[in-house]
């Protein structure tokens, strides 16, 4: 056990050198920037005197949140996993570090920690971006919001949505080191975006995995949460047994 | 006297760093190493030769672990490879296998720390490594994006060397080697042959470098092992072309071939493929007795190029393992 651990503290040292230069920082920086250009189109929109200031942070969050749940973020998880995962596709990395003298497995939950660190890094963007074009649009613009940002609400807001997504990070990262290249995650991806909004449209819940983030946001349910943190530590489970047994891709 | 009956039946006593009986694999239908059974002596540098499509991959993956045997056992370094065996016995071996794994995104001296974290061997061994594979300083602060074919084969030979592996495994290093980049390699292989730490397997397409640097050599044809041996004791099984010095080649090459010997007109003389003395004796008769003056007979020496074409895959193996 003592050596598994340490083999997957070195395997996500190695992951995380790995990433330098890379462009999986893009999609990181680039996806929440979209969701804050919208918070801030919402703040400068805002009309003080029809909604109280509470209600316009409530807005704001809801909105950007509700965009990044729905939306952005299984795009995201879908793009930084292929990404990742596309390091070893692409430098023909797999046979190199399978034959290494570590535990095999460790590669596969070291490129777990990498997507699933992106995703909190993208999301703490999105919390910490909303934070300062609030305070920032309050200081231009009178009329917007003036109060500070509810930093405990936004935060809050960003762990329920992080940890409902982490079903999807280890559903997408089994498929993109399964299946080489961007293709197969993103069409998954945008087919179960599509067909979520249909069926949150239709009133069904969180039917999919794809539901239970924008879900537990919209009724801060701690139930969905934990489904997706159980189940995507039963799919991580489940892919490095997977993973590990199968033949190095060539 | 318990001790040294322990000693010798302890499997770290054999004398070989890779053995395997009767390792098969098949990719579906496809028989791709086939009943190989495979020794190769600690301290030895082994050539391992074969048309492309031959099994030569597929096998040095097996020894790697990277894929299943279907049937068969593999030994490396004493030690039977197994799931639970696998972790540890890597950490002896060092591996080339087919293009390098290097990171473009990351220099080259980048490239060696993410492995040597994975290794978990001393950061000096970076240093040791460059210098021993003739990467310089300059060279390794770049980003492998901008390397050559053969500076990438270079970093993939010091990331394959970074633990002092007992056991080298090398699939075609020399690919896209410069002649420098070539010397090198050879310099590198002899040094590790000349001080029997480490054993090599290489497997390579260029016949005169692994003439040149391997001791031992293993012929895979069609997925069988259909020669193994001391590249010496092979060679001299093989024979080399008769060379016939004499005054009339044109005369002399008609009068053998009446008698169905096969002989090419040279300027000066006649040559007989890969024959036997008795062979070669018997042309000399014909000649002669055709009333042409004999003035020379030489025998090239026999090449590894002339083996490896001889090595015939319909042909039962043989296995000259001392």
């Amino acid at each position: 056990m003592a050596a598994v651990l340490t083999d997957t503290i070195r395997a996500t040292r190695s992951q995380a050198l790995r990433l330098r230069r890379s462009g999986v920082w893009l999609p990181t920086i680039g996806i929440p920037s979209v969701a804050i250009a919208l918070a801030a189109i919402v703040l400068w929109s805002a009309e003080p005197s029809a909604v109280p200031e509470a209600d316009l942070w409530a807005e704001i969050i809801q909105a950007a949140f509700g965009l990044w749940a729905v939306l952005l973020l299984p795009l995201l998880t879908a793009l930084v996993a292929a990404q990742v995962a596309a390091l070893e596709h692409g430098a023909r990395g797999w046979k190199h570090l399978l034959a290494l003298p570590t535990w095999k497995g460790a590669h596969f939950v070291a490129a777990w920690v990498a997507v699933a660190g992106l995703t909190a890094a993208a999301t703490l963007t999105l919390a910490t971006g909303i934070a300062v074009v609030g305070t920032l649009t309050s200081a231009l613009q009178p009329l917007a919001a003036s109060s500070a940002a509810p930093l405990g609400r936004l935060f809050g807001a960003a762990g329920l949505v992080y940890a409902g997504s982490m079903l999807l990070v280890s559903g997408h990262l089994w498929l993109s080191i399964r299946w080489p290249g961007v293709g197969v995650g993103l069409a998954v991806a945008v087919v179960g975006v599509f067909s979520n909004i249909a069926l949150l449209n239709l009133g069904a819940g969180a039917v999919t995995p794809y539901g239970l983030a924008p879900s537990a946001l919209m009724g801060d349910r701690i139930d969905l949460v934990l489904i997706s943190l159980i189940g995507g530590l039963a799919v991580l489970i489940g892919s490095v047994w997977h993973l590990s047994r199968r033949d190095a891709p060539a | 006297m318990a001790a040294i009956f322990a000693g010798l039946l302890s499997p770290n006593a054999l004398p070989h760093a890779v053995e395997t009986t009767g390792l098969t694999h098949r990719y579906g239908p496809i028989v791709a190493v086939d009943d190989v059974r495979m020794a190769v002596p600690k301290g030895c540098v082994y050539g391992f030769l074969g048309p492309n499509g031959a099994g030569k991959t597929t096998t040095l993956r097996l020894l790697l672990g990277l894929i299943r045997p279907r049937a068969g056992t593999i030994h490396l370094l004493g030690e039977s490879l197994t799931a639970t065996s696998r972790a540890a016995l890597m950490r002896r071996v060092g591996a080339l296998i087919e293009e390098p794994s290097v990171y473009r995104n990351l220099t080259g001296v980048e490239n060696l720390e993410a492995t040597r974290m994975l290794r978990g061997v001393p950061r000096s061994a970076v240093g040791r490594v460059l210098e021993r594979v003739g990467l310089s300083a300059s060279d390794a602060g770049r980003r492998v994006g901008g390397y050559s074919q053969g500076m990438r084969q270079r970093l993939g030979l010091a990331l394959a060397l970074l633990s002092e592996p007992e056991l080298l495994v090398l699939d075609e290093p020399a690919n896209g080697l410069d002649p420098d980049g070539i010397q090198t390699l050879r310099d590198v292989l002899a040094r590790l042959h000349q001080e029997g730490e480490t054993t090599v397997l290489v497997s390579s397409h260029q016949l005169g470098e692994v003439e040149r640097v391997a001791t031992h050599i293993g012929v895979m044809r069609s997925g069988r092992l259909v020669r193994q041996g001391p590249m010496r004791d092979l060679l001299q099984q093989a024979q080399g072309n008769t060379h016939i010095r004499l005054n009339d080649p044109h005369a002399a090459a008609a009068a053998l071939r009446q008698q169905g010997i096969a002989a090419t007109v040279t300027e000066d003389g006649v040559l007989l493929d890969a024959t036997s003395d008795a062979e070669t004796a018997a042309a000399i008769r014909v000649v002669v007795e055709a009333g042409i003056d004999v003035f020379a007979v030489s025998t090239e020496a026999p090449s590894l190029e002339a083996f490896f074409f001889a090595s015939d895959a319909d042909a039962e193996p043989i296995m000259e393992m001392s």
